[in-house]
């Protein structure tokens, strides 16, 4: 299929005419005020909302059809939830967003694990700014639009083989279903003439879903990020 | 023979008659009429084939061995139950497998050979 071998074109969030809407999970007022301001500083445009306790952020998530949260920066220690547990939590949401999470050295071997579990960066608190956080942001949008991209493109590609396997091969199995029939028949030219309409109407039924799936498999290509 | 396909049906009918022409052949066209006919017709001493498809409209296959589970046809020694399906698809035979009732899931078409199997169950 030609149209997986396409490059996958990087998109800066800047380049997207909306604001970049941030969610900030944070309790410590200073930390928060740092990273606000290098928000504010490095990105043109941007909607910043603060959350210290998780359920507070889950209960936005919930309620609301539309969360208008493009990133979550995550602090690890909050104080209804922290660790291990709140990375987990977080992830279950399914909100398909980056999520970034920021860290002391203490919680630096755990930082590194959640890598493993589907968070897109790590960033220590005091090694941060604006430049680091701008590039750890910008490299988890094209990365999470990478995995979005690919994510859709297997369930394109699970649709295909399960086409294939579910109606391409049901008027297949009809036209060797005939054919055995026929074989196992003593000539009779009369019946004959029948079952070879039968394999005519199979067969082109046949072709017209292995055309349809041929279109299908070259739609599958890139889908920009456009919203 | 529950299946929606009026072809795959007649093919079997054919092909079951050649082996043993004195043998009840009931077409059914999805698992609706599949389970009425089932519940209206058989009788204890009376021995059964099913030849299920799974994709149907109105109840597929999946549906009617549900059903089936339930009901006391479930245990009947009198009753052979076979999937006939046109699928090669991995998880349906893994999840046909999770059916006690199935003895064996054949692809579509049924050789003259896999009738004779059926037959002599």
């Amino acid at each position: 299929m030609a149209s997986v071998n396409n490059t996958f074109e990087m998109i800066k969030y800047q380049d997207i005419k909306k604001p970049l809407s941030v969610a900030i999970l944070e309790d410590n007022e200073a930390d928060f005020i740092l990273i606000e301001d290098y928000l504010i500083e490095t990105f043109k445009t941007v909607q910043i909302k603060k959350y210290s306790f998780f359920k507070d952020l889950k209960a936005h998530i919930n309620t609301q059809t539309n969360t208008n949260i493009d990133l979550i920066l995550l602090d690890l220690n909050l104080p209804d939830l922290s660790g291990f547990a709140l990375i987990q939590q977080i992830l279950s949401e399914n909100i398909h967003v980056p999520i970034i999470v920021l860290t002391g050295y203490a919680d630096l071997s755990l930082a590194k694990e959640s890598l493993k579990l589907g968070v897109d960066d790590f960033l220590i608190k005091d090694e941060v700014t604006p430049g680091i956080l701008h590039k750890s942001i910008e490299f988890a949008f094209s990365r999470s639009q990478y995995v979005n991209y690919i994510e859709a493109q297997n369930e394109k590609l699970r649709n295909i083989a399960w086409t294939q396997s579910h109606i391409v091969r049901a008027p297949l199995a009809r036209i060797l279903g005939i054919i055995n029939f026929i074989e196992t028949e003593k000539y009779n030219p009369k019946d004959l003439e029948y079952w070879l309409k039968k394999l005519k109407v199979s067969s082109d039924e046949m072709d017209a879903i292995v055309r349809k799936i041929t279109d299908e498999a070259q739609e599958i290509q890139l889908n920009k990020y456009n919203e | 023979m529950i299946d929606d396909d009026e072809l795959a049906c007649l093919i079997v009918e054919k092909m079951m008659h050649k082996i043993d022409p004195n043998l009840t052949f009931i077409a059914c066209e999805n698992g609706k009429v599949g389970l009425d006919t089932l519940f209206e017709n058989k009788r204890d001493n009376t021995i059964c084939i099913i030849i299920l498809d799974l994709n149907m409209p109105v109840l597929d296959g999946w549906g009617f061995l549900d059903v089936l589970k339930t009901s006391n046809f479930n245990d009947d020694k009198n009753l052979a139950l076979y999937i006939l399906s046109s699928s090669t698809d991995k998880r349906d035979i893994e999840k046909a497998g999770q059916y006690p009732i199935v003895k064996k899931f054949y692809h579509k078409p049924l050789s003259i050979e896999d009738i004779i199997e059926i037959l002599n169950f």
